[in-house]
């Protein structure tokens, strides 16, 4: 190595010992606090036994909301009929109207051909003035792909 | 080194080097595999590959980095310099199998084309938390690929050593953004903390191992010689020297190295014509002084490669006085033959 | 959207050029510009032709003046 060559080096090691620490330390920062990854729900999840309504299909995927005998819990058990053309994708339930996700609430997230099921609460219990509806977010590509009433 | 150019200069040393890399990179793709379908039974088989290939560049990439440094520290580590441009290029495939694989993964499904995909579906680019961060990943990967595809010595002299050096240089840019890639992707969707804690100790080692070699080297140029009569400048004493080995003197613009062989001093210019390897880090070997990097050779009393080969440093002129060494910072052309300085017995005590 | 089509195309369009130089420099310019390159073997005319497709526009311009060079070697000691 030349003299030349050596200065540059340090010089760019001593920029560096500054701005990787502040950028791993930033990004460290404003991680979500639901992490995404969480929500992709394991093989062996099992379905509640009673569909209490099940959705018209939709291209590549289709979803029902089921319940237990004594209708105290409830599931969005998620189908995907296809591999999605946007294999990062999150559901979110969102106001009426509102398709902003960051609103809304994170139900779970959805990758390969094959069925999900999240445990979710009674607002999803189906009535027709349900004033929720569900996004389909691909938060790769942070774009809506599908909103559903509820 | 003036001959013919050859694919790969295949040697005992470099056929065990790229058998131990691709011993270790076959050994944790296949762990990685099997850990996965233990723990995470529900990943796809693409995910599982993007991961893998990801975690085994991240980790070569750090040694590849830390090696210049380390060898700087302590000699013992010259051997995993002598072939670093094969993990670099190792690596490479690595990332380009990670790449590869999450561009179809993530951007090849949909009808726009995956190039533009991969630059326009995301747009936060004001935003930390939602940065583009496959961007910063692709931009990195461009940079290994032409480090790559400029690796052999042809291309060394035929874009000229200046703008190879500048390229290759953009390995420490690459670097960054592999960090941000990392950090503004996978650890804002995963709540493994393996991630960010390899990321953490990669960069605090390097950091801390370039830092502390480079202060070295620079503080080494920048020793004052203060003693000077006709020229010469006195650098040490003669017993400093190990015989075949060198002590190297920052004079001028350039380091020269003052070598003890065969009962003589000789001096030539530190620089390696190959790589800029540093001469006087080498030793003598049959007879030639031998660079520590990728063994070019050249001899000691005119600074020229044996033939067949044609490379040339310039050589100085060197004297005793006792036992004090006396070195003369102007340089003759190169291949220039000096008579170098005698050591008596008188010198030697 | 449009701007990426565009640089795409642009990139597109000079690594063409570059794999149609390649061709033709390695029939013919390759042990021009580099004496090393004789004697060489299939390996490592193989692996310089990434090289070679991406930076053509450089060693294009080491050929033309190798070319020159052989034309009218009284110009080197000009």
């Amino acid at each position: 190595m030349i003299k030349k060559l050596r200065k540059k080096h340090l010089q760019i090691w001593t920029a560096l010992a500054v701005l990787l620490p502040v950028g791993i330390i930033s990004a460290w920062l404003v991680i979500p606090p639901a992490a995404k990854d969480k929500l992709l729900q394991p093989a062996s999840a099992r379905a509640l036994p009673v569909i209490l309504k099940a959705y018209p299909s939709r291209v590549g995927f289709e979803f029902n909301i089921r319940t237990n005998t004594d209708t105290t819990q409830f599931q969005l058990e998620w189908v995907n009929n296809q591999t999605l053309t946007y294999p990062t994708a999150t559901i979110y339930q969102t106001q009426l109207n509102d398709g902003n996700v960051q609103h809304g609430r994170l139900v779970g997230r959805i990758e390969a051909r094959g069925s999900y099921y999240f445990m979710v609460d009674s607002t999803f219990k189906p009535s027709y003035n349900s004033t929720y509806q569900l996004v389909l977010y691909d938060f790769i590509h942070q774009k809506n792909m599908d909103i559903i009433k509820l | 080194m003036g001959a013919s150019y050859l694919a790969v200069g295949w040697n005992r040393q470099k056929k065990i080097y790229d058998w131990l890399i691709f011993a270790f990179c076959v050994l944790y793709l296949a762990t990685f595999v099997v850990l996965t379908a233990i723990f995470n039974p529900d990943y796809t088989f693409e995910t599982v590959l993007i991961r893998a290939t990801s975690t085994l560049a991240v980790i070569i990439l750090h040694v590849t980095l830390s090696i210049g440094p380390l060898t700087r520290i302590n000699k013992k580590f010259l051997p995993l310099l002598y072939n670093r441009r094969h993990l670099g290029v190792s690596m490479f495939c690595i990332i380009l199998v990670h790449g590869s694989f999450s561009i179809l993964q993530f951007h090849s499904l949909g009808n726009v084309n995956p190039f533009v995909s991969l630059f326009t579906s995301n747009t936060h680019f004001g935003s930390l938390a939602d940065f583009p961060f496959q961007a910063l990943g692709f931009f990195a990967l461009i940079i290994f690929f032409l480090m790559a595809i400029t690796s052999h010595d042809f291309w060394l002299h035929n874009l000229s050593p200046k703008v190879w050096k500048t390229l290759h240089m953009f390995v420490y840019l690459a670097y960054f953004l592999v960090v941000m890639h990392v950090m503004l992707g996978v650890i804002q969707y995963e709540t493994n903390p393996v991630f960010i804690i390899i990321m953490l100790i990669g960069a605090f080692t390097l950091i801390a191992l370039h830092l502390i070699a480079g202060t070295r080297e620079v503080n080494k140029d920048d020793v004052i010689y203060k003693l000077k009569q006709d020229g010469y400048v006195l650098v040490c004493d003669v017993k400093d020297i190990e015989e075949d080995r060198a002590k190297m003197f920052c004079l001028d613009t350039e380091r020269i190295a003052v070598y003890k062989t065969g009962g003589k001093l000789f001096a030539v210019n530190n620089v390696c014509k190959h790589q800029n390897g540093p001469l006087g880090e080498g030793k003598v070997i049959d007879g030639c002084i031998t660079c520590p990097w990728h063994g070019y050779q050249y001899l000691p009393q005119n600074g020229q490669s044996p033939p067949p080969f044609k490379e040339k440093v310039s050589t100085y002129d060197v004297k005793l006085e006792g036992t004090h060494v006396w070195l003369n910072p102007k340089a003759y052309a190169e291949g220039t033959e000096r008579p170098g300085a005698v050591i008596s017995v008188v010198n030697a005590e | 959207m449009s701007t990426m089509t565009v640089i795409l195309a642009a990139i597109s369009l000079y690594l063409v050029a570059g794999i149609i130089f390649t061709i033709i420099f390695q029939l013919k310019g390759l042990s021009k510009i580099d004496e090393g390159v004789n004697g060489s073997g299939w390996g490592f005319r193989i692996i310089i032709i990434p090289g070679c497709i991406v930076f053509w526009t450089g060693l294009l311009r080491k050929w033309i003046k190798a070319n020159k060079e052989i034309i009218d070697p009284a110009k080197e000691h000009a």
